[in-house]
């Protein structure tokens, strides 16, 4: 089970609101085994949101739970087809492009290195731009699925 | 100039490492030394030296969270910001902190 997979790549669905996206995802990591509570990660998305807003810029938003509820790391992809209003510091923003992280209490050093390599190459626009652009959950997939091969090391030449 | 940088955020997984990332290619970008600790989900990385600290010019702290060994900066022109600005304009937070330490 990879951290990131195309399964959980979900482009251009329709949201309204944060909670239907929370709600969403929460039930797909519930589905598929990777949290065994999808109220606990909802909330989980919810509290960390309340810290600070994990609003980037450019309709990309990285909302994370760190919770028992979770089994294990894994990413959810979701491109929506209406932006959804987001909080973000300087007031509401419209998200386009979410990457939820899951996040285990006991996570695998492995995993989290995994989640933090991707949050690294959000940081490069062209990178972001292709995702945006991809036709297809499986080119988006082909974008981001090397990721998971970076566990081990630092790889500088990320960006 | 020669920085240090604290970077840490409230999970420790996603922006801690953002903003180690933004800050090193910007410092590089602009032509000036910086080290990055993280202190994150993954421990404490690139761990800051006693040497290191005596060689700076200033200490960045990117943190939303209370982080550890603050007390090795005393002394050193410390310079607080929220995660954020590290990661979204750590140019022109680098530039305005150089702008400042030349005044």
């Amino acid at each position: 089970m990879a951290v990131i997979e195309q399964r959980f790549i979900f482009l251009d669905k329709d949201f309204a609101t944060q909670d239907e996206i929370f709600n969403f995802v929460a039930q797909e990591l519930k589905s598929t085994g990777r949290a065994d509570d999808a109220e606990k990660v909802t909330q989980g998305f919810y509290e960390r949101e309340k810290l600070m807003s994990t609003y980037m810029e450019a309709g990309v938003c990285i909302p994370h739970c760190k919770s028992e509820a979770v089994k294990q790391a894994t990413v959810v992809v979701v491109r929506s087809k209406t932006p959804v209003p987001w909080e973000g510091e300087d007031g509401t923003e419209q998200a386009k492009l979410l990457f939820f992280l899951a996040i285990p209490e006991q996570g695998s050093m492995a995993h989290l290195r995994i989640l933090a390599h991707l949050a690294q190459s959000l940081l490069e626009e062209a990178f972001v731009e292709q995702i945006k652009q991809a036709a297809t959950a499986e080119q988006a997939a082909a974008l981001l699925e090397p990721i998971n091969g970076m566990e081990f090391e630092e790889k500088e030449e990320l960006i | 100039m020669k920085f240090l940088a604290v970077v840490a955020c409230p999970v420790g997984v996603a922006h801690t490492y953002m903003a180690k990332k933004a800050l090193e290619v910007a410092a590089e970008k602009l032509g000036h030394q910086l080290k990055v600790e993280a202190q994150g989900a993954l421990g404490i990385e690139n761990e800051i030296t006693p040497e290191d600290v005596k060689a700076a010019d200033a200490v960045i702290l990117a943190v939303e969270v209370g982080i550890a060994k603050s007390e090795r900066f005393k002394g050193k022109p410390v310079i607080n910001v929220p995660i954020n600005t590290a990661i979204k304009s750590p140019e022109n937070l680098i530039n305005k902190i150089v702008e400042k330490l030349n005044q």
